[in-house]
């Protein structure tokens, strides 16, 4: 059960990098720009 | 017979190059290039006191709706016959010869609609023709002889079924099927040219409207291949659910419990072909909008934020209407293996993310109200719900509904097999995170839409849409791994409800209306213009019909069509119906 709780947890932290990653880039990709200033002020 | 494939072959090509040549003829022999005729109110017959439009609008649906059986049905055949050829399993090819049999009793309906469309045309837009030929001059006898080659392969393919069957003969015959599918493709991709030309223009004069362009920069618009792809897919989806219904006709009317669960396979490929058509549909949608607001804003804004946008609300009612169809079948098939029932448990969970989305998805931005409304409700928008009526919310719900489609699917897949690998439970473990993450990004991109500015929310719905695409993919791909030497428990084929046969008789009804609709839309976005900023539409009829005036129109051509496909199918059945000898019957 311990292995299965570790091996899921990993997995979460791989999957958070990888759709942060594909959205970063993909909001970048559109010429977007993406800091950390854009969220609700600007 | 290779030589024979050879020639075959050879000869489509030689077709083809003629065509590519013709496309790059130039415009005008000599001279200045006249300007595209301005059509009067005398230039629109009207016959026995019935205008062009209701003709030829009735007319182009069925047409479009029957081509895009035809040619949905042999792509689809073609990759279940070689599934067939590889997997060694006569079964693949039966069902298939059966697809083919059904589009067969179609196709010369798709003829009729399409030579009637044709005469329509000429006779009612005579002036509109007479331009669209001085653009494509060349190109519409390509479509025809397209047409004529067309008919040959399909004629020969289905004919040549049980005479190339084994061996070398049966490759000659997947070539056959292969040039049918090419032939198809490029006969929708020219008509696709003239519809897209007629929206966004191109190798013509904006301010005049003369020729000065190649066929092929007018048919290279910019709308073209987004409504290429949108149209290839959608037929796909189509084509799945009409065979579909007829497998599900099938299975309620056969007696023996072979042939029971020969339908009901047949009716379960139905289904997968109308979903796997289905799930990237709304993308290629999306990119086919975005190119439309890229070209002209107005035409963007007339669609979706005018008159019109309330017809996608209807949409998202026939979406929803598939999506809950579609899944409810699968939630069905999972009685077919005797390990179903553990995933029974988890359907009404997808059960409610599907109505959620459902609600949300037809949830209105700007509603109609009379003052006495707008007084109790304290402005025009919905406090609560109101918000729910923008994009982000829409594109947020849509993502959730095709991945719980997809889960349904995965669950369906899984429940007829046993995982033997040693890692699967650490598999399943790592799918679970894939899931609540990319739910988790597909929501947060949601929330995100509404902080940022405009720019941002359309930018947002990209990563929704790659999100959803990753579950699929990595889903499958982990679950593929996961199969290999997997324990298959027995899948009792005809072990279904008769309800769950009905919900495939939804879908082609909602797919019918749903094209339909969406294609009046399309064809409305140019509003007063034949071909938009080039020439105007002069005919009394060159307005926006009001939205219950063209939901009558939308809603009497798909009972005609599917009048016509009740009759398909009794066709179909006709076929293998065989009258008892009289001698035979009197002696009993």
């Amino acid at each position: 059960m311990a292995r299965i709780a570790t091996v899921f947890l990993f997995a979460t932290i791989v999957w958070l990098i990888y759709f942060y990653a594909i959205d970063i880039l993909i909001m970048e990709g559109q010429g977007l720009p993406v800091t950390w200033s854009l969220m609700p002020a600007s | 017979m290779r030589w024979r494939t050879a020639i075959v072959a050879l000869g489509a090509l030689a077709v083809l190059g003629a065509a590519l040549a013709l496309l790059g003829e130039p415009a005008v022999a000599q001279g200045e290039p006249a300007a595209a005729p301005t059509p009067t109110r005398a230039d629109y017959p009207r016959i026995g006191g019935i205008g062009g439009r209701g003709v030829v609008w009735g007319l182009a649906q069925m047409h479009l709706f029957l081509a895009a059986f035809v040619l949905a049905v042999p792509f689809f055949v073609l990759i279940i016959e070689l599934v067939g050829v590889f997997r060694r399993d006569d079964r693949y090819d039966r069902m298939a010869h059966e697809f083919m049999k059904i589009s067969m009793a179609a196709y010369s309906f798709t003829a009729l609609t399409g030579g009637g469309l044709t005469l329509a045309l000429f006779l009612f837009y005579p002036v509109v023709m007479d331009y669209l030929l001085q653009v494509f001059r060349g190109q519409m006898l390509i479509y025809a002889l397209l047409f004529v080659l067309e008919s040959v392969f399909l004629y020969a393919y289905y004919y040549s079924w049980n005479a190339l069957r084994y061996g070398d003969r049966k490759w000659f015959h997947l070539s056959l099927g292969l040039l049918l599918n090419t032939v198809g493709l490029t006969l929708m991709f020219v008509a696709n040219a003239w519809a897209t030309f007629m929206m966004s223009p191109a190798g013509v004069d904006p301010a005049t409207g003369a020729v000065t362009g190649t066929v092929w920069q007018a048919t290279q618009n910019p709308l073209w291949n987004p409504l290429n792809l949108h149209r290839f897919l959608a037929n796909i989806a189509y084509g799945g659910a009409i065979v579909g219904a007829y497998a599900a006709y099938r299975f309620l009317s056969v007696r023996s419990a072979e042939e029971r669960a020969h339908y009901d396979w047949m009716g379960y490929t139905s289904n997968f072909i109308a979903v796997a058509g289905f799930l990237p549909l709304p993308f290629a949608g999306y990119w086919l909008m975005a190119e439309i607001y890229a070209y002209s804003q107005q035409m963007g804004i007339t669609a979706m934020g005018g008159v019109l946008a309330w017809l996608f609300i209807i949409q998202a009612v026939l979406i929803g209407t598939i999506l809950l169809a579609a899944n409810y079948y699968l939630w069905c098939g999972l009685g077919r293996s005797d390990q179903g029932a553990r995933y029974a448990r988890y359907v009404k969970y997808i059960a409610v993310v599907l109505v959620g989305g459902f609600l949300v998805w037809v949830t209105p931005h700007s509603l109609i109200l009379t003052p006495g409304e707008v007084q109790t409700l304290g402005g025009t928008h919905h406090k609560v719900l109101g918000p729910l009526g923008i994009m982000p919310a829409k594109n947020t719900a849509v993502n959730l509904m095709l991945v719980f489609t997809f889960l349904s699917f995965q669950m369906f897949y899984r429940s007829g097999r046993q995982p033997t690998v040693s890692w699967a439970p650490l598999g399943n473990a790592v799918i679970i995170a894939l899931y609540m993450v990319g739910i988790v990004n597909i929501v947060a991109a949601g929330i995100y839409g509404y902080i940022t500015p405009t720019v941002y929310k359309v930018g947002a719905s990209v990563p929704q849409v790659v999100t959803t695409l990753s579950i699929i993919v990595f889903a499958l791909v982990i679950d593929g791994f996961m199969g290999r030497g997997a324990k298959k428990s027995e899948v009792h084929w005809g072990r279904m409800s008769v309800r769950s046969q009905y919900a495939l008789f939804v879908l082609p009804v909602a797919f019918t209306w749903l094209m339909a609709l969406m294609g009046y839309i399309r064809s409305s976005v140019r509003t007063h213009w034949h071909v938009y900023t080039i020439m105007k539409d002069a005919s009394p009829e060159a307005y926006i019909p009001t939205i219950g005036s063209a939901g009558n129109a939308i809603t009497v051509i798909t009972l005609s069509f599917m009048a016509v496909i009740v009759f398909v199918f009794w066709l179909s059945q006709l076929g293998g119906t065989r009258q008892r000898e009289p001698r035979a019957e009197a002696a009993e």
